[in-house]
């Protein structure tokens, strides 16, 4: 049954234990005219959480004001691909009206991406959509449609220019029938 | 059809040039290097030079052609013609029409046809030939021609000999050559062998026809026959002096219609006999004396040929075999001449034989001995006594009978015979036999062909049938029907189980060129010739002989017009002997019919049961065999009269009506008629340019292209065979119309060639080759006035005649050309090459269709889209480039003809060219071979790969499975 012969006193609590915990002390007079620097208040620091519950609490937004907010968000979105347009234009047109693994690949992202994104219209406007602007984000979805099918277009556009559309005559010949004479002539094998 | 066009446009973008590779040279191809049938007394073995014992065989044949051949293995060792160009093979068109007079015509009959004959001396080193009016000596080695003498114009050498010279033998050689030339007196003249100079001539002033010539040891004979009128089937034997050819003495014999003159060192005699002989004159040169030997035997049928064989050794008394042959059988008697008394004496006869039979002579230690060659055996008859003294069984029969023979025979120890037998047989093998026992065999009668025809293999043709009924039902009736054959099928899979292992293990150790001809098709040849002989060729293996049939009762005049296979049977229908039906896979006879057999031309077209065939008569007329056997409704025949100088079109059916005619014009002849093959697909209607429009083909299967010529200048007109509307004529001034001007018609685009000047300002000649394109339309995308409609049309409705929009170029070509032809594949998605036939190269060559467009540009480089469209700048030579040689470094000699056929695969075409004289076949890959796997793919390295594969996976698969599983227990 030990007991310490000599229990010492427990450690003092370090020093920023001890500053937390205290208010720091008070300024002396001649620096009282130096501001605080920003973002430091000495009645917070002191004050704590009794002091923020003072301030005056922040005022709800209204249903209108969120509506108004998800419809320019959502506008934001619809017309986000319209931007794209001009780098893809560039870049299809850099990469060149040949049979080659990239410009293949261009076109089948031109043409994978929009068909993705007008699949998950919906969707993607979830969370915007609201019973309030249901009317207006109609017009918005149309837009985003609208602009997919720009991108759309130019992937045809691409794929028109590397000869891939069955445009011309050429590309029909095959269908057309040989005109038949009804009378057959035979001669001497 | 849509498929077809994608391919074809894609294959027509491979442009580049293909040639024989180096390894299928001599693989692919194949040659039957002929010499002609070789001719009884043209033919023999013969010491080329004094320094080795080794003989060849010497040969002038039918066709004027001299040669050597190896006796060892038949090759040919040289061979020349000595008639240029070859001597034209009797076409449909009749012999009259090609000689443009009478005169000519008289001039040539008077003339008389030009005599080949083939003289030899033992280590002279040299051979020496005449023919029609040359003598040529050739050295007999090698075919070098050391010199040719000829005769003055219009004078044919009748007869020549060899003689010794009996000068220095260290300067000059050691023999001279007579010969007698002339038509109305003959002339002697004696040459120097070695350099063909005149040492002196002799001229009969008499007036009499010159007939032979004969020599002995001492004197020569000229032979001549007296004029009709004043004593019919006299002759004048006048004897010359050898040293300078002056007349000794003269005396006139009157012999029989049919006369020999045959020389012996001792002597020499002429020999006559009537048309059916019972007996036989004969006269020993240099005496009056006429004796009558009697052929007659008891019971042997009558005499139909006598044919005399001189055994001339070196001593005394000259023998001489008089072969005799009845209907069944034959037999020979042996006479001795005394050259002393003139007499001659029967020795002994040798036994009648109820066989065809051939007799040789040959010469042992100076005496002669007579070999006797039948079907069954050859015999070797003792000289003194005509008993047996050897015996060999032949191991087979010879093609057709044994026609002409020659021996040589050694004599090793006391009687111990070796014999060596070079025979000619009535059906035109050349074969020789070593004791009996075939050595090799020349299918010398393979240059008499005058028609061919492929014959498909028929073995698939039931599951085709059935593939087609599947093709045409609703689809549950074709899936039942489907369904069924399986099971029907079941019935064979223990079988190919059975078999699987050892088809693997084949299939991976069989060299390509087995593959190949599995992937090919098993297509046989069929050729018939004029001279009645029908042979399959088997173009996989080498063009080697399948089967051979000789006509029954061919004649000399019978021609086989043309071959039709239909259903594994060959139908040859032979001009005046009648219609020939033979088992294509054995070469069995089926039926032969012999009425009515004068026709110069057979179509065959649909009936409403089977096909029907009309003969066309000399007129031009078609008929059939039976009334109620006719064509559907609305069948059109194009005909050609026998002169060739009319073409007509006529609507058979119930009634046969002529339609149109088209004759020359006067001074104008019609010399060639070609129409499209029957075989003719076309992949697409359209051509694309490059810009992606189209311009529209004119297709028509009815198309006709005529030559006609004139004195200077010819026109080419393209005919309507229905309507018989003239649809483009072009004519060219300036040209060589008396060299032929061959054209083709494929697809919707023709070619000829001629010479002629280019432009009407230059005088300057040059052979050209000239293409014409013909389009619907000159517009691209319009289908020509008929309209976009792709329905049935007729000719007759108005307006449906258009006249296609051409577009030509011609080309500088650096050779002649002498037949065009154009290849053909299953669907025609492969691009078309152009087969013509180089005569003066003895050469096939196969020109790409894409060097022939006309739409090429002129004096401009190609546009971009020309480019893209396959067009290259026209250059006005077209290079004939060695790579396009079908017959590389092979000699073919007189190609007249060359057909094509497609095969199984679509890359490729089997091409057979033939007529004159040689026979050369070989396939063709006009767009490369891109539906074959080419020669890196390694079949080896394949399975391989994919075992290595296997073995891996199997060992990696239980590692992975247990790692899983640790790994599972580890969570």
């Amino acid at each position: 049954m030990g007991v310490d012969k000599n229990p010492q006193p427990p450690p003092p609590p370090p020093r920023w234990a001890v500053e937390l915990n205290n208010p720091p002390p008070s300024r002396p007079k001649n620096t009282s005219n130096i501001p605080d620097p920003p973002g430091f208040s000495a009645q917070r620091a002191i004050g704590g959480k009794q002091k923020t519950s003072q301030l005056p609490a922040r005022k709800p937004p209204t249903q209108e004001e969120t509506d108004i907010l998800k419809l320019k968000k959502s506008w934001e979105i619809a017309l986000a691909p319209g931007k794209q347009l001009p780098m893809q234009l560039i870049m299809s047109y850099m990469s060149g009206n040949s049979l080659q693994i990239f410009s293949l690949m261009m076109v089948a992202m031109l043409f994978k991406g929009p068909l993705q994104a007008i699949a998950a219209t919906n969707s993607t406007f979830t969370k915007l959509e609201t019973e309030g602007n249901k009317g207006k984000m109609i017009l918005v979805k149309a837009t985003f449609v609208g602009m997919q099918c720009m991108l759309l277009a130019l992937g045809v556009w691409k794929i028109g220019q590397m000869g891939l559309l069955p445009t011309t005559q050429s590309d029909w010949v095959a269908f057309e029938g040989e005109r038949i004479c009804l009378e057959k002539a035979y001669f001497a094998t | 059809m849509r498929l077809n066009a994608l391919l074809s446009l894609f294959l027509s973008s491979i442009s580049s040039v293909h040639s024989i590779l180096a390894d299928e040279a001599y693989h692919i191809d194949y040659h039957h290097a002929l010499l002609g049938i070789p001719q009884a007394e043209t033919t023999f073995f013969h010491q080329p030079s004094a320094s080795s014992n080794a003989s060849l065989l010497y040969t002038i044949s039918e066709k004027a052609i001299i040669g050597a051949v190896n006796p060892k293995d038949g090759s040919v060792v040289w061979r020349q013609s000595l008639a240029d160009p070859l001597p034209e093979p009797a076409s449909v068109v009749e012999e009259a029409v090609k000689l443009p007079d009478e005169e000519q015509q008289k001039a040539l009959r008077s003339i008389g046809p030009a005599k080949a004959g083939l003289l030899a001396e033992e280590g002279s080193g040299f051979v020496v030939s005449y023919y029609g009016s040359a003598v040529s000596a050739w050295d007999a080695m090698n075919g070098k021609l050391a010199w040719q003498r000829l005769m003055p114009q219009g004078q044919h050498v009748k007869s020549a000999l060899l003689i010794p010279s009996g000068r220095d033998t260290s300067s000059s050689s050691a023999v001279d050559v007579l010969v007698l030339h002339g038509t109305e007196g003959g002339t002697v003249t004696r040459l120097d062998a070695s350099s063909g100079a005149v040492v002196w001539e002799y001229e009969d002033r008499s007036g009499a026809s010159p007939r032979y010539l004969a020599s002995t040891k001492n004197s020569i004979y000229y032979v001549s026959e007296q004029s009709a009128v004043l004593a019919a089937n006299s002759m004048k034997i006048v004897s010359l002096d050898t040293e300078n050819g002056r007349e000794d003495k003269g005396h006139v014999l009157k012999v029989d219609e049919v006369v020999t003159v045959t020389s012996c060192p001792n002597a020499a005699f002429i020999s006559g006999h009537g048309r059916s002989p019972r007996s036989m004159k004969v006269n020993v040169l240099g005496s009056d004396k006429v004796n009558t030997l009697n052929l007659e035997r008891s019971n042997d049928g009558e005499i139909e040929a006598v044919s005399i064989l001189p055994g001339c050794g070196d001593s005394s008394p000259s023998h001489i075999l008089v072969h005799v042959q009845t209907r069944d059988g034959a037999w020979a008697e042996v006479f001795n001449i005394d050259s002393e008394s003139a007499e001659v004496r029967k020795a002994y006869s040798l036994p009648y034989l109820k066989a065809k039979d051939a007799f040789a002579v040959s010469i042992i230690d100076g005496k002669p001995h007579f070999t006797r060659i039948t079907d069954v055996e050859i015999e070797l008859y003792s000289f003194a006594s005509g008993i047996v003294v050897a015996r060999w069984p032949r191991n087979q029969p010879s093609f057709g009978g044994p026609g002409h023979a020659q021996a040589e025979v050694v004599l090793r120890g006391q009687s111990n015979y070796a014999i060596r037998i070079s025979e000619v047989a009535t059906g035109g093998e050349w074969t020789l036999m070593r004791n009996g026992e075939l050595v090799w065999s020349r299918p010398e009668m393979l240059a008499h062909v005058v028609a061919a025809a492929w014959v498909d293999d028929v073995s698939g043709e039931a599951l085709a049938h059935e593939l087609d009924f599947e093709g045409h039902e609703n689809p549950l009736r074709a899936y039942t029907h489907r369904l069924k054959r399986h099971l029907r099928d079941l019935e064979y899979l223990p079988a190919w189980l059975q078999q699987l292992p050892s088809s693997v293990t084949s299939g991976l150790l069989t060299s390509k060129a087995e593959t190949e001809k599995g992937l090919l098709g098993h297509k046989l040849l069929v050729v018939a010739t004029s001279t009645g002989q029908h042979v399959a060729l088997d173009p996989a293996k080498a063009g080697a002989i399948k089967w051979k049939r000789l006509a029954q009762a061919a004649s000399d005049e019978a021609r086989a017009v043309s071959l039709y296979v239909h259903d594994g049977v060959v139908t040859s229908y032979v001009d005046r002997l009648g219609i020939m039906t033979i088992n294509a896979t054995d070469g069995r006879d089926i039926s032969f019919d012999q009425s009515d057999a004068h026709f110069t031309g057979v179509i065959i077209a649909p009936g409403p049961v089977a096909p029907v065939a009309y003969r066309i008569s000399r007129d031009g007329q078609p008929n059939t065999t039976a009334i109620s056997d006719v064509a559907r409704d609305g069948t059109y025949l194009v005909t050609r009269s026998a002169s060739g100088q009319e073409v007509q079109g006529w609507m058979v059916g119930r009634s046969n009506i002529k339609l149109w005619t088209f004759s020359s014009a006067a001074g104008s002849r019609i010399t060639n008629v070609v129409a499209r093959p029957a075989h003719d697909p076309v992949s697409s209607i359209g051509k694309v340019l490059g810009d992606r429009s189209v311009l529209y083909k004119y297709l028509s299967p009815n198309l006709v292209l005529i030559t006609s010529t004139k004195r200077d200048s010819f026109t080419i007109y393209l005919l309507d065979s229905i309507t018989g509307t003239i649809l483009y004529s072009a004519t060219h001034q300036d040209a060589d119309t008396s060299s032929p001007i061959p054209s083709v018609l494929s697809e919707n685009w023709f070619t000829y060639s001629f010479f002629g000047t280019s432009d009407a300002k230059s005088p300057s000649k040059c052979h050209q080759l000239v293409i014409v394109e013909l389009y619907e339309s000159p517009i691209p995308n319009d289908r020509g006035p008929l309209g976009s409609s792709s329905a049935n049309y007729s000719s007759f409705s108005p307006g449906s005649i258009t006249k296609p929009h051409t577009i030509t170029q011609s080309f500088v070509i650096t050779q002649p050309i002498s037949h065009m032809s154009v290849t053909q594949t299953a669907q025609g998605i492969t691009s078309r090459q152009l087969l013509c036939t180089l005569p003066d190269l003895n050469a096939i060559i196969a020109i790409p269709r894409y060097l022939l467009d006309p739409r090429r540009p002129v004096d401009r480089d190609p546009t971009r889209e020309e480019i893209e469209e396959g067009l290259f700048r026209y250059s006005p030579v077209l290079d004939l480039d060695p790579k396009f040689f079908l017959s590389h470094s092979r000699e073919v000699v007189g190609i007249q003809k060359i057909i094509s056929a497609p095969t199984l695969l679509e890359s490729t075409s089997l091409v057979f060219g033939f007529g004159g004289l040689d026979v050369f076949g070989t396939r063709v890959t006009p767009s490369k071979a891109f539906d074959v796997l080419g020669k890196g793919f390694n079949k080896l390295a394949l399975i391989g790969t994919v075992a290595a594969l296997g073995l891996g996976t199997a060992v990696l698969a239980p590692m992975v499975r247990r790692k899983a599983v640790e790994r599972g227990w580890r969570l």
